[in-house]
């Protein structure tokens, strides 16, 4: 009895070839998970993470410096075309005067030459 | 006796003061404050070198008005106009006309013209600054009952010019008398 069940547990414990089927699937997992999993993370790019905060305010900064001065060179120029057509309307303003005025001796002179 | 230098030098800048005395064109107006305050309408329009530099490249040769400033504006360096209009009769100090008047008895200045209308109670005074045959100045003075308006225009003046805007403002042509009462007397060249 102990040796008929001796047996039969060496022979479902013995050693079975798994065959070509299973390695081919074995390697094909583990290639599968050497591309998706994540790199692992070098000192360098530490380094450049640690500087991302500083990098982006200073991009921040200067893109506000750089809206700033077009802002401001625009109010400059409007500013000058302001003055421009102000001292303009001036000039116009003040020959319209003196022509007017230079008039009223004129049509005097040619009333007494008449 | 040795000359102290401070004085020798005092005399002679006085004198080359005297001897080589250059017409002033640009008068010293007065501000005219008060009558600012009075008028109901003023103008006071002050127009330098740097200013009429910058007027002249808003000048749209397109438009005559423009086009003829632009021509009357080469060799000028300075316009200044004040003008005042009021609601009552002859409310203008005298005396500030009297001493603008003052400055252009200054040796360098002739009066060309001398209105005074009895009917339009107006007075008009051309004076003109001029060195050798160079014009370098003009100053208008105009008082009517209800309107006072002083002129000076620095640099080369071109009086045709100036009176040829007349129409291009849109500036009607002004009767002042039509039966030749206008009393007309010539400049009295100085």
């Amino acid at each position: 009895m102990n040796d008929h069940l001796e047996d039969e547990l060496r022979r479902a414990l013995r050693p079975a070839d798994p065959g070509d089927d299973f390695t081919r699937k074995v390697m094909a997992r583990v290639r599968s998970r050497e591309t998706t999993a994540p790199a692992p993370r070098t000192r360098a790019s530490h380094q450049a993470l640690r500087w991302l905060p500083a990098a982006l305010a200073a991009s921040l900064l200067m893109a506000i410096i750089v809206k700033h001065e077009r802002i401001e060179e625009r109010t400059t120029d409007e500013r000058a075309i302001e003055d421009g057509l102000r001292a303009r309307d001036q000039l116009l303003a003040a020959l319209q005067v003196t022509s007017a005025k230079l008039d009223l001796a004129y049509q005097a002179v040619q009333n007494e030459a008449r | 006796m040795k000359p102290h230098l401070p004085c020798v030098l005092l005399l002679s800048l006085l004198a080359g003061a005297a001897l080589g005395a250059t017409p002033q064109p640009k008068l010293l107006l007065p501000s005219f404050d008060a009558l600012a305050d009075k008028a109901t309408e003023s103008v006071s329009i002050t127009l330098d070198s740097s200013l009429l530099g910058m007027a002249a490249k808003f000048l749209d040769p397109n438009k005559p008005e423009d086009a003829a400033a632009r021509e009357v504006l080469a060799g000028l360096q300075g316009i200044y106009v004040k003008s005042y209009t009021f609601d009552e009769d002859f409310v203008y100090p005298k005396a500030d006309i009297d001493n603008v008047r003052k400055q252009l008895a200054a040796p360098g200045w002739s009066r060309l013209v001398e209105v005074r209308s009895k009917k339009e109670q107006a007075n008009v005074d051309i004076y003109m600054s001029v060195e050798g045959e160079k014009a370098l100045g003009l100053a208008i003075i105009a008082s009517e009952p209800r309107e006072f308006t002083i002129v000076n225009i620095v640099g080369s003046v071109d009086l045709d010019k100036l009176h040829q805007l007349e129409g291009k403002f849109g500036v009607p042509k002004l009767e002042l008398e039509t039966d030749a009462k206008a009393k007309v007397r010539p400049g009295n060249q100085k």
